[in-house]
């Protein structure tokens, strides 16, 4: 609590001075607040709490892993248990939170509205992140005290009938958590969609709109809102069919158990999507600004917004290809493959606005980097399972636990992770420590490929390890591998250790900043609108040009930039833009 | 204290840029290890393991050169210019710039299309709902049928002509196109034997096919036929659907042997050799015929 009262303070005094005028103070602060600053700051601490317990989940069965081909010391059941959580905690409580966390806080101070469009439903979505949460957790303190069952075990894709015949509390609870996270989270969804399109700055054309916010505010919003209803859908009749007899799914009362893949799937993968593209939109505005560098086609990268938008929608049965769907795979193939060309355009974009640029390497700025790295290993790797026939081989196994991680981790995780030593001078008002944050770069982006590499050699093998396996007695030869993965595993911990050290540690220690980078964009002409304000026109070639131009010519009023005593190449610079311009730059 | 005090100058360091770009590096070989492992790696001489294993070998390697020379990339620009060397960044020539990027898109449209293509073909080559075509292509006459039924946590294999249900250990022929039919009793699970690349689900209340063919046997092990000793290769069964805390021990593992073996080996269990299992083309239609050779 020590560190929400510090964070709770600094919201005061350095962010929030309109709002502490009369309102409530102490915990009532918290709780009562509809500030989408504060509200944000609640969503972060709720996912790195989450985040942390998850984390250690992983840890405790990657340990029982590498131990022995053999159960250790978790029964099967528990094992089951522990990898439900991990993946809901994952998913549900710690990547969706944290990019809530970033939409509260900045969607209004880079769209120019003053406040969300809906404060209340805001402060709700907030609060089921951490019922939600808790609901799923209870069962570990209630089967500790002899009251119930374990947690959930059957998986967090639930897939009845297996779900319906463990008659567990923990899988109700997991139900409920993740309904409770499923309809808050909707209201937030419709929240961000509206606070972008309805409570713009009137000045704030469409491509106008920072990258960040229309990945956030608006694709992302627009997933969770065609996404989450199949969600809410299938668990729900699982919960009917468990709790009220009722039958979707069970083959022997006339049920159909693929039905539910079919819902689940529906929006498990536009799910996928909700989860990364956040992070995607970050290294965007992260890469842009450290290289010196304007964004390389940001109606490109827009474009491929789009596209992976749509044809999330369409792919999800490439997750069935084992169930016995026949034709239909050939078309989901199709879509699965067409996924690839938007990422590669977006790879091609973010890559060529780094490209010959100069390059500042930030702690944001590597963990930016590692997005685009995770995405060529994730998508190298989704190629393949995007092939129904390669899925007969690859499907279940350990390479496509390495697949995802490298989706949801490398991807999402990490641009989140940007995305917070990004601004976390803004929100705290403290720098973070470089030291420690560059330890944590270190251990995560140089251990994380390692680590999946690891895993993903696992399900290659000629009897590979199968995903979801408690034991290997089949295979007791993968130990050494399992011991080389549970080793990485502590590494990458140990990175994120140093990480909420940094994090908690800097807001009482860190030295006050109000802008760290503020000199660097200035100069450029890069200027973002949570720290500058407005009038904002995103860092495309023509207005970075026009920029440089005006402060080569000696001058804009507003801009005292030094002239940088390089006239030669600053020429050349000049020579190539001037070409540029006459073609029409991005965005005008 | 200043207000940037906190700030750490990194652009000037060339040590820390190549630092990074180590690091990256250090990922990238990793990736290429992996991927070259699978290319390199051998499969049995069986189907469809061997189709899966030739279209993977052009997909990992596509992958290699396209991934691993985009992380270098990556690598590289860190190593450049993130060395403080420059004095400041160029500004993109957007013209050439757009060509580029169309010329990248259309190029990585057509080779999504080619591997579109060419993945519906091998789909079609392996889909389990054809194991006579699959028979015809591979010119096989001997098929036959199993029936797999997965329950928590164990398998059963109906072979066509054995009285008996096997369990944990099930003999089945080379040189024959096994036809399976896979479901389940109770909750769903997959019946995959990964050697050969052999993966379906099985479902409460549906029946899905499934085959697959080995070509030869090595003689990794033998079995007991009465006095006899049949030499053969083994293969593991996994179930590649999480059905509960069983899940990890579901397993079996199936027995190849040679199809005049195998016939001896029905012979001393009390079966009977089927239609669909001709053990000479040029031989007598029955198969009883041969079995008085043993």
């Amino acid at each position: 609590m020590a560190e929400h009262d510090v964070s709770a303070e600094d919201a005061h005094t350095e962010n929030d001075s309109s709002h502490d005028d009369h309102g409530p103070t102490g915990w009532r602060y918290w709780l009562y607040t509809t500030d989408h600053k504060v509200i944000g700051i609640i969503y972060l601490w709720h996912a790195l709490f989450f985040f942390a317990l998850g984390g250690l989940l992983a840890l405790i069965f990657r340990t029982d892993l590498a131990m022995g081909a053999d159960s250790v010391f978790l029964n099967p059941a528990g094992y089951n248990s522990l990898i439900s959580v991990h993946a809901i905690t994952m998913i549900f409580f710690v990547i969706l939170p944290l990019s809530g966390a970033f939409a509260n806080y900045f969607i209004p101070l880079m769209v120019g509205s003053d406040e969300m469009a809906y404060p209340r439903m805001n402060a709700l979505g907030a609060w089921g992140i951490g019922a939600g949460g808790l609901l799923v957790w209870l069962p570990f303190v209630t089967n500790a005290l002899g009251l119930t069952g374990i947690p959930t075990n059957a998986g967090w894709f639930q897939y009845p009938p297996l779900n319906s015949m463990l008659n567990t509390v923990g899988t109700d609870l997991a139900i409920l958590g993740v309904a409770v996270f499923g309809i808050t989270s909707t209201g937030s969804a419709i929240n961000f969609l509206v606070t972008v399109l309805n409570e713009r700055r009137n000045d704030m054309g469409w491509f106008d709109i920072p990258i960040f916010i229309w990945a956030i505010g608006v694709f992302t919003s627009i997933l969770a809102l065609y996404s989450l209803p199949w969600l809410l859908s299938a668990w729900g009749m699982t919960f009917f069919e468990r709790n009220l007899g009722m039958v979707f799914f069970t083959a022997r009362a006339g049920g159909d158990p693929l039905l539910y893949q079919w819902i689940f799937w529906t929006f498990g993968h536009p799910e996928v999507y909700v989860l990364v593209l956040p992070g995607m939109g970050i290294a965007v505005e992260v890469i842009s600004r450290f290289s010196e560098r304007p964004i390389f086609g940001y109606k490109a990268i827009l474009g491929s917004f789009i596209v992976l938008t749509v044809l999330s929608i369409g792919v999800w049965a490439h997750h069935m290809f084992a169930s016995g769907i026949a034709a239909s795979r050939y078309a989901f193939m199709v879509f699965s493959m067409g996924i690839a060309v938007a990422f590669g355009i977006y790879l091609f974009a973010t890559i060529a606005t780094m490209w010959r640029g100069r390059i500042h390497l930030t702690t944001p700025m590597l963990f930016s980097i590692g997005v685009l790295v995770g995405l060529i290993y994730s998508g190298m790797e989704g190629i393949m399972l995007g092939q129904p026939v390669m899925d007969l081989e690859l499907h279940s196994t350990y390479f496509v636990v390495a697949h995802f991680h490298f989706t949801l981790f490398m991807v999402g995780v990490f641009g989140l992770i940007a995305g917070i030593y990004y601004w976390y001078p803004k929100m705290t008002g403290r720098m973070y420590n470089s030291t420690l944050a560059k330890f944590h770069a270190a251990t995560t982006i140089g251990g994380v490929p390692l680590l999946f590499f690891a895993i993903g050699i696992l399900g290659e093998q000629e009897v590979p390890m199968m995903r979801r396996y408690a034991t290997y007695t089949y295979a007791p030869g993968l130990q050494d591998l399992h011991i080389l993965a549970t080793a990485l595993a502590f590494v990458v911990a140990i990175g994120q250790v140093a990480f909420f050290v940094n994090l908690l540690w800097s807001l009482r220690a860190g030295d006050r900043v109000e802008h760290p980078w503020e000199e660097l964009f200035g100069e450029q002409g890069m200027s973002s609108p949570e720290w500058d304000g407005f009038p904002y026109r995103p860092p495309t070639p023509s207005v970075v040009t026009a920029h440089r131009d005006a402060s080569a010519d000696g001058g804009t009023a507003d801009e005292d930039v030094q002239t940088a005593p390089d006239g030669g190449k600053r020429e050349e610079a000049t020579a190539n833009s001037d070409r540029s311009e006459e073609t029409g730059g991005e965005g005008q | 204290m200043s207000a940037n005090d906190g700030v750490p100058d990194e652009s000037g360091s060339a040590r820390e840029a190549v630092f990074w770009s180590a690091v990256i590096l250090v990922g990238l070989a990793a990736f290429l290890y992996d991927f070259l492992r699978v290319i390199l790696s051998d499969v049995p001489a069986a189907q469809p393991i061997e189709i899966i294993h030739s279209f993977q070998q052009t997909m990992f390697l596509i992958a290699i050169l396209g991934g691993g020379f985009t992380v270098a990339l990556i690598a590289y620009a860190i190593f450049t210019y993130g060395a403080g060397r420059r004095a400041h960044a160029f500004l993109p020539d957007m013209q050439r710039g757009r060509f580029l990027l169309a010329v990248f898109a259309i190029g990585m449209a057509f080779l999504m299309v080619t591997t579109m293509f060419v993945g519906a073909s091998t789909l079609a080559q392996t889909d389990e709902a054809s194991a006579d075509a699959a028979a015809a292509q591979l010119d096989v006459d001997r098929q036959l049928d199993v029936r797999v039924t997965a329950s928590q946590w164990f398998w059963q294999f109906d072979v066509d002509g054995m009285p008996a249900t096997q369990g944990e250990r099930v003999v089945m022929p080379a040189g024959t196109v096994i036809n399976m039919e896979t479901t389940s009793a109770d909750v769903i699970h997959s019946f995959a034997i990964q050697e050969l690349g052999v993966k379906k689900d099985a479902l409460p209340g549906q029946v899905n096919d499934a085959w697959f063919y080995v070509e030869t046997v090595d003689g990794e092990t033998t079995i007991e036929a009465g006095d006899e000793q049949l030499s053969a290769d083994t293969y593991t069964v996994t179930c590649a659907e999480l059905c509960g805390k069983g899940h990890s021990k579901m397993l079996a593992t199936v027995y190849v042997v040679s199809p005049e073996d195998y016939e001896h080996w029905v012979e001393e269990n009390d079966g009977e050799v089927p239609e669909s299992f001709h053990i000479e083309e040029n031989g007598g239609e029955h198969a009883d015929e041969d079995e008085d050779e043993h």
